[in-house]
């Protein structure tokens, strides 16, 4: 299969209702959702992800002042030269929530080959979320 | 580098009673050893209580530990290990400590990273 060099990038975008680190707090975020050549999802979008999403007719929040944690899932991807891509799924629960674990279960079992976790990170001070 | 022996609990709930907890600073992106009394300026109370001596004992674990990015001048930046996960009370209680000491001048936070092994053998954990 010959390695296409650029096509467009489909792409939809979630609102996820996100609890932060910083307990009590919540805050709306975008998760992209990254589609393939014939319109079907790429990025694992689960049960427990699906169950934060908000329906409303505002458009996602596009700038964020942190980095969620996020599970990187690894799927086999012919059409890249390294033959894998990967995904971010961003989980919304806190660590202290035991549907963090149970998400990641999910997100490794979707065709994922492997999956990574990175927890949330924020470049910018972190005083207004104790205030 | 001074390192403490401390307890760490991953963003799984996995805890470990005894864990190197390392303090450096980053000086214009050069990591640099640190004195443990220039620590003492820096590690809240509520951190203080759990860890051991400097240079006491702790094992390392297959993760790259959640610390605090500490300023306490634009271009130098103090590395403190957070021991509790994100949502607990005391991760809250930590930060708003740090955030008091006058010598720190911005406070950010990185997250924990965990490869794909421990992930996966982490989230299924009972």
């Amino acid at each position: 299969m010959p390695i296409s060099r650029s096509f467009t990038r489909r792409y939809a975008d979630l609102k996820v209702l996100y609890d932060l680190d910083f307990t009590p707090r919540q805050t709306i975020i975008r998760q992209r959702v990254y589609k393939a050549q014939n319109g079907i999802a790429e990025t694992p979008i689960t049960p427990l992800l699906q169950a934060r999403v908000v329906n409303d007719s505002c458009p996602a929040p596009r700038a964020r002042p942190f980095i969620p944690r996020r599970f990187f899932a690894q799927l086999v991807n012919p059409a890249t030269i390294t033959g894998v891509s990967e995904y971010q799924a961003l989980s919304p629960y806190r660590p202290t929530d035991p549907n963090l674990k149970a998400h990641g279960v999910e997100v490794a079992a979707t065709a994922a080959i492997a999956i990574r976790y990175q927890g949330e990170t924020h470049q910018q001070s972190v005083s207004p979320y104790l205030q | 580098m001074a390192s403490y022996g401390g307890p760490y609990t991953n963003d799984f709930g996995v805890s470990h009673a005894l864990v190197q907890l390392p303090i450096y600073a980053v000086v214009d992106g050069v990591r640099s050893t640190t004195q443990a009394d220039f620590d003492q300026t820096f590690i809240p109370a509520s951190l203080a209580a759990v860890i051991g001596a400097p240079g006491s004992f702790g094992c390392s674990i297959p993760e790259t530990l959640r610390y605090a990015k500490a300023y306490y001048a634009p271009d130098a930046w103090l590395h403190i290990p957070i021991p509790w996960p994100g949502g607990t009370a005391e991760f809250n209680q930590f930060f708003t400590e740090l955030i008091a000491i006058p010598e720190v001048l911005v406070t950010e936070l990185e997250g924990e990273r965990v490869d794909c092994f421990w992930t996966d053998h982490y989230a299924n954990q009972p």
